[in-house]
């Protein structure tokens, strides 16, 4: 059947689109019902429109908390400079606030847990490279400390960042596996980072990993040649970490 | 024409969250949208020139997001893969006659429409937008929008069907 409302001009799906959702005019209400009261095949379209509705309807999903304390932190009063460099300033010191807000303001020190919100962030690089020199390491390392290739343990680097917290530099690389998803792992420059309090630390080959929960997050962190290593996921758990983290 | 007031954001923070995680299809990346795209917008005056806040902000997300998609094409080797995420159980399933869905199975879901598709979709049933106001968010025509929302629901519905098995979208 195809059904054309002369008054709209809108085609049988722009009808039952609107129908199903409520928001079609009165006076073209009362023809569409009784068009899809006749036809089996119309009346199947609109309940496959109405069950979207329903569904998409039923999504109740509410923002993270960070993201209201990232738009209530007082922005800073704009002073007379040109346009693009006070959209930089701006963007820089909401991102700082955000920083600084993770971390809880502390005033012993950078922990990683701050460093594990850029361990479970958004790639911003391609990914690096396997070394040619070396194929168990990529091309990326922080301070002589390469990040491993594990593509034959299953997982994939897809992605990189570059970032700086408190004067260190923070390297990720994000790894997928089709398993546990994707895994961030991060290498922080200079001395290593406070852990705070963990749940677990185990000891393996001289090395010792600490086991900790982040933002609904797994996270395992250890220290190699100096420098705080991390590894976050959200689906991943301990005991996949700890077996990655073993052979980085 | 009014600008936009930054107090008022706030109260738009879950409509907008839900549309970055549909048009992403990641938790992690639509908190990163959102927060960029507030960015942008504090980051001076707006006009809404006859908008509401609503889907000025719609707008602003989708520019966002596009302009975060180009600068990453144009990077070598880029990601290819989807990132996956913990699902959030969220639907009340006392309101919704058909079986609960998690909530990041709808939004993979939307997530997967073409991106007209998507775009109409999130405007209209995720932002609550009119389908005039999603028409000047999406600098397109009303009837056009009508029409993407149509087939959007369409390819949604069949692709939570619960016995989906072996059917194919007709």
């Amino acid at each position: 059947m195809n059904l054309r409302h002369r008054h709209s001009g809108h085609s049988a799906e722009a009808a039952l689109a609107r129908l199903a959702d409520g928001s079609i005019a009165e006076n073209e209400r009362s023809e569409l019902e009784r068009a899809v009261a006749a036809s089996p095949e119309l009346a199947a379209k609109l309940a496959e429109q109405r069950r979207a509705v329903a569904i998409v309807a039923a999504v109740d999903i509410e923002a993270p908390a960070r993201l209201l304390e990232h738009l209530r932190s007082p922005q800073p009063a704009r002073r007379p400079r040109s346009r693009w460099a006070t959209r930089r300033g701006l963007i820089a010191v909401a991102a700082a606030l955000l920083i600084f807000a993770l971390l809880g303001a502390r005033d012993h020190g950078l922990d990683v847990r701050g460093e594990a919100h850029l361990a479970l962030a958004r790639a911003t690089l391609a990914p690096p490279r396997q070394s040619a020199s070396d194929h168990a390491v990529l091309t990326a390392a922080v301070g002589g400390v390469a990040f491993p290739d594990w593509r034959g343990r299953g997982w994939l680097a897809i992605g990189a960042r570059s970032d700086a917290i408190g004067g260190h530099s923070v390297e990720t690389v994000f790894y997928d596996s089709s398993g546990y998803g994707r895994v961030g792992y991060s290498i922080v420059a200079g001395s290593p980072l406070a852990i705070g309090s963990a749940q677990s630390v185990r000891h393996y080959a001289g090395v010792s990993y600490a086991v900790l929960k982040f933002d609904g997050a797994t996270v395992v962190t250890w220290d190699r040649d100096g420098h705080t290593c991390v590894l976050a996921s959200r689906r991943a758990p301990a005991a996949a970490l700890l077996g990655l983290a073993g052979w980085a | 024409m009014s600008q936009l007031d930054p107090e008022g954001l706030p109260a738009h923070v879950d409509r907008l969250f839900r549309a970055a995680w549909a048009l992403c299809g990641s938790r992690v990346d639509a908190e990163d949208l959102v927060q960029e795209t507030f960015a942008r917008v504090l980051s001076g005056p707006r006009v809404l020139r006859g908008r509401d806040e609503l889907a000025y902000l719609l707008a602003a997300l989708r520019n966002t997001y596009v302009s975060d998609r180009r600068r990453a094409a144009r990077r070598p080797a880029l990601i290819a893969k989807p990132i996956e995420d913990l699902p959030l159980v969220t639907t009340d399933a006392a309101l919704v006659p058909e079986p609960a869905f998690e909530a990041s199975e709808v939004l993979a879901a939307i997530a997967q429409l073409p991106e007209d598709f998507r775009l109409a979709l999130i405007a209209v049933d995720v932002v609550g937008l009119s389908y005039a106001e999603a028409a000047r968010a999406l600098g397109t025509r009303e009837a056009t929008i009508t029409t993407r929302i149509y087939r959007a629901r369409q390819q949604v519905s069949r692709r939570l069907e619960p016995d989906r098995v072996g059917k194919s979208d007709g």
